[in-house]
């Protein structure tokens, strides 16, 4: 019969121990029980510790059996397969590099194959970068053979080959390195050892849209943070069959060790050439360890709550993100909201990594996977991102008195104080820049900070073709202050929308600002004053934020665009759609001091 | 009535009874004391600093220090571990011919008028 003073419940050995001491109160055959050194206190330790080790066992198989609380990778993973849910592999460092072949003849073409190896130096570490595809380059006028903006992934390239057993029901096609980056996996399928006809299959993360002819494979993970490759059964994808040989390719990735590698030297030749200069565009970045076990646990769930299904905002952000892991960040909206409006439609923004823009195959590929799990009638629609600058302007008192730094000194830490919050804040889509708190970061950059003042100007670019008349609409998003001048004179002598200056009309030292009655002009800045040089180029919309600029034609304009300023009614500025809100890194700063 | 019981380390059966055989006082604190002293530190699941050093000394060259040694580690024991006892005497004769040492402790069990006497033998083996 059971004995009610005879807890087992506790989980510390010490507990245990002691409620089996409790326990010999009860009877006096045997009293040393609370004596250390008496052989029945050595046989209640040995009691306790076992005690311990199946409570521990337990607890640990409890845990382990769901996915909140599982600690171990193993099961985490397990978990999250069941979920259908496929956890990120390590990712290559990538960089961007410009390619210049110099031969010894002239040939039409120059091949430059897949896996054409690079390597680079990091910290005295050796690296392998290599493209992931194959070009030809052609010989330009000049006589150059040139490459631009060729992206290389960093990782050896390993092959792995497996012979399809159909006898044996178990076989799995495990890869045998963890470091795999799985977006690298390129798997081909050889109908015997005699046949030379190896065709690639694809990736797929799901069966829609297959069936048993498709040639398809799926990646899943494996235990001891491996992946394996599995096929189809013949109705959801082709079935492997007996005989066939399996060849995996794919990157064994460092992860960010290689990040900031600027430096690229090729190894061997290309075509026989070996006078080629690597020029990089970009230093490598983007290399990542595999996803963490907190990630799992929290994108497993959201992945099953979607279903492979994109119906809400959140569906979308995550399969796609999930799919395209070049993506930086990305937004999704209705197309009620764009301007004009695009009904009908779901428009997708994305900002890639490294990459000024979205090539127009990437849009392709997007909108193409979208609308495969997109509700019937629904068109997804891939649009550029577009930026909208943030100018900080900040007046900072400081007591010198209670600091050893000079002005130039704090004036530093105030930027690294205001990058520090931009970053953490914007510097994405569907974002947020408060005044206030911008103002308490720089406040509390250093001791010696008595106050600020912060002010923002928001800037957009625009690139217009030199003697080309364009139109343009900028929109800003954020409602923009208004000013009526009183006998055409402003306040403080500038109107709250201007512009870099550029060439009109054959006129130097041109510039757009707003009359205060909705109306964009040109104006140059003589000796003699401020003179509108055109009553109307466009038009602005305060409440919206959208200037619109019609039939605009320069022949020179300074810089690499010309930069339009806005003077935003909020102190807090936000950004929807596809704008992107980002810090322009050249705050103004002015420094006071005040002793106190 | 005993005050202390515990049962037999050989786990032996009581001739008669056949029930499993019990130490009762004065024994039952030998049989305690004899444990601890022959029990090395960490040896006890869960509680490393039961025990006592001895057997590590009987693996150095035997001199003067080993004897003080020895007799100040079995002190610590007392001390620590057996609050039913109270230490009178220790003597420690090295044999190191034998790599072994007798030791010979007198102590004063709490409600037991005369005094005990346990003599251990612990030698290094192999």
């Amino acid at each position: 019969m059971a004995n009610s003073a005879l807890s087992v419940a506790n989980l510390n050995f010490n507990d245990i121990k002691s409620s089996l001491q409790e326990y010999m109160q009860t009877q006096s055959s045997l009293k040393d029980y609370d004596f250390t050194g008496s052989n029945i206190n050595v046989l209640l330790d040995v009691l306790s510790y076992n005690t311990y080790m199946q409570n521990f066992y337990l607890n640990m198989v409890a845990n382990e059996s769901f996915l909140n609380s599982a600690v171990l990778r193993d099961s985490i993973i397990s978990h999250a397969k069941t979920l259908n849910y496929l956890p990120q592999s390590r990712s290559s460092s990538t960089a961007r590099v410009k390619l210049k072949i110099t031969p010894n003849d002239t040939p039409a073409q120059i091949t430059v194959p897949k896996y054409t190896s690079f390597t680079t130096t990091i910290e005295s570490k050796s690296y392998t970068f290599s493209t992931d595809e194959g070009f030809t380059i052609s010989s330009d006028a000049s006589g150059n053979y040139e490459a631009n903006n060729i992206s290389i992934f960093e990782g050896e390239v390993i092959t792995e080959l497996f012979t399809v057993n159909s006898a044996n029901t178990d076989q799995r096609f495990v890869l045998n390195n963890p470091e795999i980056d799985t977006d690298s996996l390129v798997v081909k399928v050889i109908a015997s050892a005699a046949d030379t006809a190896n065709a690639e299959w694809t990736k797929n993360l799901s069966t829609i849209g297959i069936d048993g002819n498709s040639n398809t494979f799926f990646v899943a993970p494996a235990e001891s943070g491996k992946y394996e490759v599995q096929f189809g059964d013949g109705i959801l994808g082709r079935k492997v069959e007996n005989n066939n040989i399996i060849q995996a390719t794919y990157r064994k990735s460092s992860g960010s060790a290689p990040d900031s590698a600027n430096t690229f030297t090729l190894v061997g030749d290309i075509q026989g050439y070996s006078n080629v200069v690597i020029t990089p565009f970009s230093k490598a970045s983007g290399g990542s360890l595999p996803e963490s076990d907190e990630s799992i646990r929290k994108n497993a769930s959201r992945s099953l709550t979607i279903q492979d299904r994109t119906v809400t905002v959140g569906d979308y952000k995550t399969l796609i993100k999930q799919n395209f892991t070049d993506i930086e960040a990305i937004n999704v909206y209705g197309g009620e909201q764009s301007i004009p409006p695009q009904f009908g439609k779901v428009i997708i923004t994305v900002d890639l990594k490294n990459a000024q823009g979205i090539p127009l195959s990437r849009k392709r590929d997007i909108e193409a996977f979208a609308k495969l799990r997109a509700p019937l009638s629904i068109t997804p629609l891939v649009v550029d991102p577009e930026f909208l600058y943030v100018d900080i302007n900040s007046i900072v008192r400081y007591n010198p008195n209670v600091t050893t730094k000079s002005d130039n000194e704090i004036k530093t830490i105030v930027g690294d104080s205001i990058k520090a919050h931009t970053d953490a804040n914007i510097n994405d889509f569907d974002t947020k820049l408060r005044m206030s708190k911008l103002a308490a970061s720089i406040d509390a950059s250093d001791p010696s900070v008595l106050n600020s003042d912060v002010t923002a100007t928001l800037e957009k670019r625009i690139v217009p073709e030199l003697n080309k008349s364009q139109t343009f609409l900028l929109q800003y998003d954020n409602e923009l202050y208004r000013e009526i001048p009183l006998a055409g004179v402003f306040v403080d002598g500038t109107a709250p929308i201007t512009s870099s200056t550029f060439t009109f009309d054959g006129l130097t030292g041109c510039s757009f600002r707003d009359n205060g009655l909705g109306v964009l002009q040109i104006v140059q800045d003589t000796t003699s004053g401020i003179e509108v040089i055109e009553t109307k180029v466009g038009t602005v919309d305060y409440e919206l934020g959208l200037v619109n600029i019609n039939s605009f034609k320069t022949s020179l304009y300074t810089g690499s665009s010309i930069r339009v300023f806005a003077t935003p009614v909020s102190r807090t500025i936000s950004s929807s759609k596809n704008i992107i809100l980002a810090y322009n890194t050249q705050p103004s700063i002015k420094i006071v001091q005040e002793r106190s | 009535m005993s005050v202390f019981s515990d049962f037999n380390t050989s786990f032996a059966n009581h001739p008669v009874k056949k029930d499993l055989s019990v130490k009762t006082d004065a024994n039952a604190v030998k049989q305690s004391i004899r444990n601890l002293i022959l029990t090395d530190r960490g040896e006890r699941l869960m509680q490393p600093s039961v025990g006592s050093k001895i057997r590590s000394i009987l693996f150095e060259n035997f001199t003067p220090q080993t004897a003080l040694l020895a007799k100040q580690y079995i002190k610590e024991t007392f001390d620590n571990f057996e609050p039913r006892a109270e230490l009178i005497n220790i003597d420690v004769s090295p044999d190191p011919d034998n790599n072994s040492m007798l030791i010979g402790i007198e102590f004063a069990i709490i409600n037991i008028e005369e005094p005990q006497t346990l003599n251990l033998q612990i030698e290094r083996i192999g």
